[in-house]
């Protein structure tokens, strides 16, 4: 157990110098384009642009409303996917019917549809979070079908040998099966949102993330775009990070299936 | 004694159901047996050969295409009170801890939580599992999983104990080391089981009677009742009438084992 331990910890300080070394790749690699295209700014720049931006509080709103944006399309595509996922799940007919075109709807690039959803629900805010909501949709409504369809059928008839009403099977059975498979899905529904609403403000709009990468390009300021795309980055390893951590938290059992 | 599982002339037809035989497919064909109360049975047979529809069939998951099972005279018509089922180690809830997962049946059965933390926690007791209580089973062996299984079971406190090949997952020492773990629960408890093996040895170990059931479909070759003193041990199963046990039922069983090689299945 203890060796295990060690041996994790010390791949967990490989992985960390591997990460480092290609971020100082990164860094000197910037240095060498900055050199050569006189319009790209060094590195340097880009970090004191991202101070500014960041101690200025000129950030502060376009994040808000990215977030916003974010996290109420997210809510509606879980909402939306959990249930869609699970009526496919216990319905073969609906899945027979809708299953192809969920499948193409994931496959599609999402973004093609941000005209049409500008035109329902205006040039505002609620088309980002329609168009978040549209990416994040299709993974968890596939993810929740993969879940409710591979419950171990053993499991099943444990609870039906015991005479467990419909309702206790669900809850005692399909449920804490189905946990981990809707949570992944929702990991990667998350990333999807994000991806959502910083490309439909890239288009239109006047505020958010997007529309500060947009906005700094039409302006010239290159620095503070960079700066601005390192922002969202750092923020997107935060997102992720967070998730893994509560799905760690609700699958404790897992922790150790695997080995 | 008094018959506490009467199989009446059971069978059971799968229409359709195989994508290699293309039509339907008989799996148990006409089978009649008895088991009385307390006594230790196992349906020995080749695999593949029905036995599990069978044993699916008592339990009252798999309503036979004719005939009936009778439980202390009534006629099974879904999972009877009496009865619980033992399936493989990989039937434990990988979520629930162990005490969770024997608490299984009698939250279903809802009973209230202080009573039942209480029960389940004299079953994990008795099939040796005390001080693991809190434990998730991918921290436990896969014997500790099996009595974990078992424990699940005796939690309902049912007459009758059906086992669906309860140690198929085992290596060969485990299973023989639980073999003698169930026959102390068993002696223990005063139940009566139904025990479903291709293991020969298993059968004799355990059983007071085997029924050799034939290739599919499936019917009862033989009863054989083992005679053998209890309490079994190595000493007790490694003498000659054990020898002879053996060898008279793969006598019976090397015939059914062939046919069920061929392709038709006959």
């Amino acid at each position: 157990m203890s060796g295990n331990a060690f041996r994790r910890l010390r791949g967990d300080w490989l992985v960390r110098t591997l990460q480092f070394f290609l971020l100082l790749l990164a860094f000197l690699l910037f240095m060498g384009i900055s050199r050569v295209f006189p319009f790209f700014p060094p590195p340097y720049r880009v970090l004191s642009a991202a101070g500014e931006l960041i101690s200025g509080g000129e950030i502060n709103q376009h994040l808000l409303v990215t977030l916003y944006e974010t996290l109420t399309g997210f809510l509606i595509a879980i909402i939306l996917g959990i249930w869609i996922g699970l009526l496919l799940g216990v319905s073969r007919t609906l899945a027979l019917i809708f299953e192809p075109i969920i499948l193409s709807g994931y496959a599609i690039p999402k973004i093609i549809f941000l005209p049409l959803l500008m035109m329902i629900f205006g040039v505002g805010l609620n088309s980002k979070i329609a168009n978040a909501a549209l990416h994040a949709v299709f993974p968890v409504i596939l993810n929740t079908l993969v879940g409710i369809r591979e419950v171990n059928g053993i499991f099943l008839k444990v609870a039906r040998s015991m005479n467990a009403t419909r309702v206790q099977t669900f809850a005692k059975v399909y449920f804490p099966s189905m946990v981990p498979p809707v949570f992944a899905g929702m990991r990667i529904g998350l990333g999807f949102c994000f991806l959502g609403s910083l490309l439909a403000e890239l288009f239109e709009a006047k505020m958010g993330l997007g529309f500060l990468v947009a906005h700094f390009y039409n302006l010239g300021q290159i620095a503070k775009m960079l700066a601005v795309i390192l922002l969202v980055f750092l923020l997107t390893m935060m997102i992720n990070a967070g998730m893994k951590a509560i799905e760690n938290r609700l699958s404790r059992w897992r922790a150790t299936w695997k080995s | 004694m008094e018959e506490l599982i009467s199989v009446k002339r059971v069978s059971k037809i799968f229409e359709d159901s195989g994508v290699n035989t293309g039509g339907s497919v008989e799996a148990v064909g006409k089978v009649d047996f008895q088991v009385r109360r307390g006594e230790f049975v196992s349906l020995l047979g080749p695999s593949g050969c029905g036995k599990s529809t069978l044993l699916d069939i008592v339990a009252g998951l798999e309503p036979p295409t004719s005939g009936e099972v009778l439980i202390a005279g009534q006629t099974v018509k879904g999972p009877h009170p009496k009865t619980a089922m033992v399936f493989q180690s990989m039937s434990v809830f990988p979520w629930r801890t162990a005490l969770e997962n024997v608490e299984f049946g009698i939250e279903l059965k809802g009973m209230e939580k202080k009573a039942r933390r209480e029960r389940a926690r004299q079953v994990t007791q008795l099939v040796g599992l005390a001080g693991f209580e809190d434990k998730y089973p991918s921290q436990l062996s896969g014997g500790m999983n099996q009595r974990l299984a078992i424990a699940r079971a005796l939690a309902l406190d049912p007459e009758i104990l059906l086992m669906d090949e309860p140690f198929g997952a085992l290596d060969e020492q485990t299973r023989f080391l639980m073999g003698l773990e169930l026959l102390r629960i068993w002696e223990e408890t005063r139940k009566t089981i139904l025990f479903v093996t291709h293991s020969i040895a298993e059968a004799i170990q355990l059983s007071d009677r085997v029924l050799v059931m034939s290739a599919r479909p499936s019917v009862i070759r033989e009863e054989i009742p083992i005679l053998l003193p209890r309490p079994r041990t190595i000493e007790t199963l490694t003498t000659e009438i054990a020898t002879q046990i053996e060898r008279r039922i793969w006598d019976i069983l090397k015939v059914e084992a062939a046919k069920g090689m061929t392709p038709d299945g006959r």
